[in-house]
């Protein structure tokens, strides 16, 4: 913890058994107290709290950017530094009406319509906030949990926990709550986190997305695998296994997140139980091609898969997972499929998509087009590299369209060339034209 | 003498459209028919619809049906319902007489110059979906040279609906490719021909008026002015036709009047 960190903390410890009773009620009077404007205080954030002194936020393994876009994993782009809560409240008409939290950094100078209240308790800060965020749903895009979850020495889980069972809340805002109520908790959470998810399954998940859904309980899962210490993990293994589609659903999502055997073992048994639903298989198919680690079992396993597979749509999410393997042998698989006729045409088409939007260069593209003799899988190939980004695409389509002995093919070249917003292609299809 | 003449019967027609404007005026509210010769190399089924030099048909038909087989010449018929006095819609049939559900007062038939100059008139005043498919009944009208008037009215921003600019502008096309590939104003004649031996060159062409943009137009227009294979100045000039493009109107009227 940094010296200054330290510092807040410690005037913060000083002042916060003068400032009231009852917790965070000696801000509240304060800010209640304040004109319209801007409110600043300054609190000790956890340790493992930093950020970029602007808008960007890390907590253990959650960032946030603005308070609006939220990612799990590392810190990749963001100098991230210890520093203490900046955390600007709006007021307007006496009202709160926003929270912006900043780790790091400075004040900007200057700035008119400011009280500056100062540095203020870590926990009355986090107290303060909790209560914040029924009056503040829905009426602000900064949502004052981030504001109480960098709080130093604030056990702010339960009430999170709290807020997430707390019916009258928004779906958002119960999500985001039981995200930190995972996130900040210990093994303690794991119990009613797992109860909260099988409480609210199945209500907000369509069937065609292999994610974990935008309801309450593909959050609670994700809660549980941000459980430190992987405490939520067995109780994610069994929720996979037992919870209501929604649930399993959002249970192998974020299994699949991490990379450890025994969870992609139980994402792997789940995408080949064929008493499973197409659904939740295909969401463990999506979750298979979701680690960071390009797995040699899983790639082994969705082969054989699809080899045994009758269901295209199943197929097809096995062709998505391969394509997202870094490795080649996963572009190479991709091209063998899209080769080999006895595949339905639909599947082929559906391997070299996938093969142009994964690793696939435009030499095994055009290597698969000039091995092609279908027309429809030839047409696939040449929009596939109309999608390609290098150069050596746009060339190898104005090759097609000036010399390939199908005309249907020249035109479909043609027609691709011409969406691209490149003068040169004008000027090709032009010269097509007056030569 | 000869402008006077062609003065003459310019004054004509007019007071014969503005006869026909006022029976059709004069009928209230119902539906009204009428019919008129017909280009010659346009045939239809009577009904649904027609057909110009026997490879492009305009209308409505079910993928079952063969139109080809059913295409007869005969005359341009037209069903128009009319509300107190003013045309909402205007159907447009060539061929046999067949009968329809819904019974119409028959106003017998006209010349087919007074059946255009009143349809462009309709065109160039109507802000109903008429005046779009007037433009149509009009175009198919025999021996009556239309496209200076299907001009004015692509240009007419101030009182045309960009409905039928559009299909005013598209005739107006299908006029210049006629006159680039040396059939004068007959526009049956370019639809009977499909021989362009080069296709890249048509399909280029179709993929200049699809860039994203309108990159393309520029070249189009170079094209269609400039081109020495007059089919491929008719391909491009169709799809400037179809552009939509304020360009589009200078570039048809420079080769119209040239």
């Amino acid at each position: 913890m940094s010296h200054t960190r330290l510092a807040s903390l410690a005037l913060a410890l000083t002042l916060a058994p003068a400032l009231g009773a009852q917790p965070g009620t000696s801000i509240a009077r304060r800010v209640a107290a304040a004109p319209d404007g801007e409110v600043r205080l300054t609190y000790a954030t956890r340790p493992d709290v930093c950020g970029d002194g602007r808008d960007g936020v890390s907590i253990r393994r959650s960032m946030f950017f603005s308070d609006r876009v939220e990612s799990y994993g590392t810190v990749s782009g963001m100098r991230c530094i210890d520093g203490p809560a900046r955390v600007t409240i709006t007021v307007r008409d006496r009202k709160v009406t926003g929270v912006r939290t900043r780790v790091g950094g400075s004040w900007a100078s200057g700035a008119g319509d400011v009280t500056d209240l100062g540095p203020v308790s870590a926990p009355e800060a986090a107290a303060y906030f909790i209560s914040l965020v029924p009056q503040l749903e829905g009426t602000s895009r900064h949502n004052p949990m981030l504001a109480a979850a960098v709080a130093d020495s604030a056990n702010v889980a339960p009430e999170m926990l709290r807020l997430a069972r707390t019916t009258s809340l928004s779906r958002d805002t119960r999500r985001r709550a039981v995200h930190w109520a995972g996130a900040l908790g210990d093994a303690s959470m794991v119990a009613p986190i797992t109860e909260l998810a099988r409480a609210s399954g199945g209500d907000r998940t369509s069937a065609d997305d292999p994610g974990p859904g935008d309801g309450l309980e593909g959050a609670a899962a994700g809660a549980l695998a941000m459980i430190p210490d992987d405490a939520g993990v067995p109780a994610l293994m069994t929720l996979a296994r037992t919870g209501s589609p929604s649930v399993r659903k959002a249970a192998v999502f974020w299994l699949g997140q991490r990379d450890d055997e025994r969870s992609r073992a139980v994402v792997r048994t789940v995408a080949g139980d064929e008493r499973e639903t197409d659904a939740v298989r295909r969401a463990a198919i999506f979750a298979l091609s979701q680690g960071d680690r390009d797995s040699p079992a899983d790639f082994a396993f969705l082969r054989s898969l699809f080899d045994g597979e009758s269901s295209d749509k199943l197929k097809e999410q096995v062709l998505f997972s391969v394509s997202q393997r870094e490795s080649s042998d996963g572009t190479r698989w991709l091209l063998d499929k899209a080769r080999d006729e006895r595949q339905p045409m639909e599947v082929r088409r559906k391997a070299v998509f996938w093969a142009g939007q994964g690793h696939a260069s435009v030499a095994d593209i055009s290597a698969l087009y000039a091995s092609a003799r279908d027309e429809r899988l030839k047409e696939h190939i040449i929009f596939v590299l109309s999608q390609q980004r290098e150069e050596a695409a746009t060339t190898k389509l104005i090759s097609i369209a000036k010399e390939d002995p199908d005309r249907e093919m020249r035109k479909k070249a043609l027609f691709w060339l011409a969406q691209k917003d490149d003068p040169r292609i004008t000027k090709l299809i032009t010269d097509l034209v007056v030569r | 003498m000869a402008l006077a003449l062609l003065a003459a019967a310019g004054a004509a027609e007019r007071a014969q459209a503005q006869a026909l404007a006022q029976r059709v005026r004069a009928a209230g509210t119902g539906i009204l028919e009428l019919h008129y010769t017909a280009r010659p190399g346009v045939c239809g089924d009577g009904r649904r619809f027609f057909s110009m030099g026997g490879n492009t048909y305009y209308g409505n038909w079910s993928s079952g049906d063969r139109p080809m087989h059913t295409c007869q010449p005969g005359p341009a018929r037209v069903r128009m319902r009319v509300e107190r006095g003013s045309v909402k819609t205007v159907r447009v049939a060539v061929g046999p007489a067949v009968a329809h559900e819904e019974p119409a007062t028959d106003l017998g038939a006209v010349s087919s110059a007074e059946a255009a100059s009143f349809f462009l008139a309709l065109a160039d005043t109507s802000t109903e979906r008429g005046g779009h498919d007037a433009i149509t009944a009009a175009v198919i009208a025999d021996s009556v040279s239309v496209w200076q008037r299907l001009l004015a009215i692509a240009e007419n921003t101030g009182r045309v609906s960009s409905a039928t600019r559009r299909n005013a502008l598209f005739w107006v096309s299908r006029f210049a490719t006629a006159k680039v590939m040396g059939h004068g104003e007959d526009i049956t004649e370019i639809e009977s021909r499909d021989d362009d031996p080069d296709d890249t060159r048509r399909d280029a062409v179709f993929a200049l008026s699809q860039m994203r943009g309108k990159q393309g137009l520029d070249p189009l227009i170079e094209i269609a002015r400039t081109h020495r294979d007059p089919q491929v100045r008719g391909h491009a000039l169709f799809w400037i036709g179809q552009s939509g493009d304020p360009r589009a109107v200078g570039v048809l009227r420079q080769i119209l009047r040239g």
